[in-house]
């Protein structure tokens, strides 16, 4: 590395700031595509499914809070799980994660955008598109039925006939789509557009767990869009894929299904765990503990939980030698998880404390993980399984991990990255007794249902008899449940009123040790004024200039366009080149309505409008590729 | 093989290196998830147990097969002339035949399609067929479009770093359409006389 890469001439600060503006107005505000509004609106949007599907759940708690409950009839019960689920699973976990790397990532690898901002709106547009698609079934009163994996032939056109799982399957594959797009731009930003200088070796663990989560979709959304299409084919047109009168066979949306699922929960996971990699470090005092460990276990996570799929399956009737190996591969993968929480707990224990809301939950993370983890080894031995199977101890054990190892350690980031959102801090007094809420509360809603679960009592039933003697267990599982939905409310009060009144943060509040604290809060439209040189793992902790001393100037000749990017070479970030970026633009909605009208058409057999969505749809993408060729 | 023009470089530093344009980069990993998707539906082909089921026969499959191969390397040819030569316009026959080559292999095959007499609501193995060699070919048509759109570009624009880009990227989908319809092409056509 040989220098940084300055932008802007020092006397013509406006003319970066006129590059970045966003345009005002409405057509401005629908055509945004930088990295931080587009983030934000994932944001936002993935909170609002949140409470969606939370008040589902609480819909589902209070039928089941007592005995023979009949709060929701049979067939409401079932559209609250699906919806329940699929929000949670599709509309909320992988998009908030995607949120947080759209958001921090550029900021964190000192870049200004990401590569590909057209792309980012679109991934955006997809994604509330298929949400949407997903809960426009309430209108003709048609909502999904089938669970949140939809397994066949409860899903076919047998037992499934009408429009519910239809809206389903293009909703969700609208939002798969939106993923991989989404993968695309953020595998393609940590590769290329890291600050000069951060290597590989250098790049906080978050960007890590991002890019390999990134790199995981690309691989894992395919089989579940590929399985999605065969079951709407099997539906609209009468396939036989899934028919097995036919010569099809119901296993093979299992198989399908898993291959994207079991990845999908590291999906989530991994960039979680980096969110702790980065709150840690910060609230200890100290550099992070393993660092090579963390990344390769990282890494190795990801790869080895495309070989774990079958452990969902356990008791389909697979060959003994499928299950053994498949449970040897489930107890593998707790050896990489396993080192990232002793070097989570070595960094804390040579540190010098300082006690902070993002810390206490990602402390609470901690316990929960675990918890979550050692009840996953369980599962994962086939002949427990096959006992546990389907019982309420599974719902348990995932929300062990998933809540307690994805949603923790994302409020964690929330208290963490707020001031880079908004410029002030939330408050600490709400944020802890948020805190303590939501933890006592989980443990209380999700606790009484491994008990209850070995006790036997099934998944996915509307009601139980008293003489069962799972009354109490419920009961308490739904005390629990009023508890964390006020807790939650508490969390989103905290974000109503910090946004506006709380105390401002500075441009460095917590003395973080990664780029994204090396810019104002919230940062200007372009993260970066001059683009930071990087020369140590923490590099706001290393006593370096960030900055070459006459480093300021133009990227070239003062007409030069000023929206723009560094690249980077791939493993060491040596400085590449230099690429525009399109300014904002109407494409990305256009593109998303026009494959909605299309998708749509066909979806409700009226082919007219099919084809005219997807002849505009035609148009859009020609205008997008023909677009910006006056460029040099 | 002489370096395209390179960009402009930040004041005070040497000019940076024209490295692989950046939507090589994204259309790369875009046709990553699109072979995943193609492995896939191949995958559950050979899951139902579809291979010996369909004897589609190696009729004009086998004349569209070569056309396909003649055509990547035409390709190749293109990104070649608007790599190395100065003037990129050069690239612009070789990508024209490209396209038409292309437009045959579609046509060809889908003209041997409707002579199949596919049932797909009755065998599985048919609709296991033709959602495979649909799914490649919509791959084809981007690609097809991609060449278009390269052709067009370099035509209005030919010293244009942008169109040379256009042509480097059309280059990538086109000769992963190409390599993809390889060992579909031998599951689908040569598979079935083996078992």
């Amino acid at each position: 590395v040989t220098a940084t890469v300055p932008v802007a001439p020092p006397e013509q600060p406006d003319e970066l700031e006129r590059a970045w503006a966003t345009r005002p107005g409405l057509v401005g505000w629908l055509g945004a595509v930088n990295h931080k509004q587009v983030g934000r609106r994932y944001l936002v949007t993935a909170l609002v499914f949140f409470l969606v599907g939370g008040a589902e759940a609480l819909l589902m708690r209070w039928q089941l809070a007592s005995a023979e409950g009949g709060v929701l009839a049979p067939h409401e019960y079932n559209a609250m799980f699906t919806l329940h689920g699929t929000t949670m699973m599709f509309l909320f976990a992988v998009p908030v994660v995607e949120a947080f790397a759209a958001y921090v990532v550029p900021l964190m690898i000192g870049t200004r955008d990401l590569p590909f901002p057209r792309l980012s709106a679109f991934t955006y547009w997809t994604y509330l598109a298929g949400g949407l698609l997903l809960y426009s079934s309430l209108l003709p009163g048609a909502l999904p039925d089938g669970g949140w994996f939809a397994y066949v032939p409860l899903t076919g056109p047998e037992f499934s006939p009408g429009l519910g799982m239809d809206f389903w399957l293009l909703g969700v594959t609208f939002v798969e789509i939106s993923g991989i797009l989404a993968a695309v731009e953020l595998v393609v930003a940590v590769l290329r557009t890291r600050a000069p200088g951060m290597s590989l070796t250098r790049m906080p663990v978050f960007a890590w767990s991002a890019l390999t989560a990134a790199a995981m979709i690309l691989f894992a959304f395919p089989p579940l869009v590929v399985g999605s299409v065969l079951l709407e084919l099997d539906r609209k047109f009468g396939t036989p894929f899934y028919n097995p009168d036919l010569g099809g066979d119901p296993l093979l949306w299992q198989h399908l299904f898993w291959f994207f699922g079991h990845p999908d929960v590291y999906v989530m996971l991994l960039p979680a765990l980096g969110i702790i990699s980065s709150v840690i470090p910060v609230f200890a005092r100290t550099r992070l503990v393993g660092y090579s460990l963390i990344v390769v276990s990282t890494v190795a996570v990801g790869v080895v939980s495309f070989g774990l799929w079958v452990h969902h399956m356990f008791t389909v009737g697979l060959p003994v030698l499928a299950l053994s190996l498949f449970a040897v591969g489930s107890f593998v993968i707790a050896v990489p998880s396993g080192l990232q929480i002793f070097a989570w707990i070595a960094t804390i224990w040579q540190g010098r404390v300082v006690w902070g809301t993002p810390l206490l939950y990602a402390l609470g993370f901690l316990v929960l993980f675990v918890f979550g983890g050692i009840s996953g080894v369980m599962v994962a031995s086939a002949p427990f399984d096959g006992q546990a199977h389907d019982t309420y101890f599974v719902v348990a054990h995932f929300h062990y991990v998933i809540v307690g190892g994805v949603l923790f350690p994302l409020l964690a980031g929330v208290y963490y990255w707020w001031p880079k959102l908004t410029g002030r801090l939330l408050s600490d007094r709400l944020g802890r007794t948020a805190f303590w809420v939501l933890f006592v509360s989980f443990n209380l809603t999700f606790l009484p249902q491994h008990i209850v679960g070995l006790l036997g009592m099934p998944r996915r039933v509307y009601t139980y008899e008293a003489e069962l003697g799972w009354e109490a267990y419920n009961l308490l599982s739904t005390i629990g449940a009023v508890g964390l939905t006020a807790g939650f409310l508490l969390t989103v009060a905290n974000l109503v009123w910090s946004g506006t009144r709380g105390r401002v943060a500075g441009d460095d509040p917590w003395g973080g040790a990664t780029l994204e604290w090396a810019t104002s809060s919230p940062p200007a439209p372009y993260n970066f004024r001059t683009i930071p040189l990087v020369r140590d793992r923490d590099p706001l902790w290393a006593g370096l200039p960030l900055v070459e001393d006459g480093a300021q100037g133009s990227l070239g000749a003062p007409t030069e366009p000023v929206r723009c990017v560094v690249l980077t070479s791939p493993l060491e970030a040596r400085p590449d080149d230099v690429v525009t970026l399109p300014q904002h633009s109407l494409l990305p909605l256009a593109a998303t309505g026009a494959l909605l009208l299309a998708l749509v058409g066909l979806l409700l057999g009226a082919l007219p409008v099919a084809a005219v969505g997807g002849g505009l749809a035609a148009l859009v993408a020609l205008a997008w590729a023909w677009s910006r060729q006056d460029e040099p | 093989v002489s370096a395209p023009a390179t960009a402009p470089g930040p004041a005070g530093l040497a000019p940076l290196g024209r490295s692989r344009p950046l939507a090589w980069w994204g259309t790369l990993l875009a046709l990553g998830a699109a072979t995943s998707m193609l492995t896939t539906m191949a995958f559950a082909h050979v899951y139902l147990g579809a291979l010996g089921d369909v004897r589609p026969g190696l009729g004009s499959p086998l004349v569209a097969l070569v056309l396909l191969l003649a055509s990547s390397a035409t390709m190749a040819f293109a990104r070649l002339r608007a790599r190395t030569r100065v003037d990129a316009a050069g690239a612009l026959p070789a990508l024209v035949v490209t396209a038409a080559l292309g437009l045959a292999f579609v046509l060809l095959q889908v003209q041997h399609y409707a002579g199949l007499g596919l049932d797909v609501q009755r065998e599985v193995a048919d609709a296991s067929f033709l959602v495979n060699v649909v799914m490649h070919h919509v791959l084809a048509a981007t690609g097809l479009v991609a060449l278009v759109v390269a052709a067009a570009r370099l035509a209005r624009l030919p010293d244009s770093l942008r169109s040379r880009d256009a042509v480097f990227v059309t280059g990538l989908v086109w000769q992963t359409t190409v390599l993809a319809w390889v060992p579909l092409f031998a599951l689908l056509y040569l598979a079935p006389g083996l078992t």
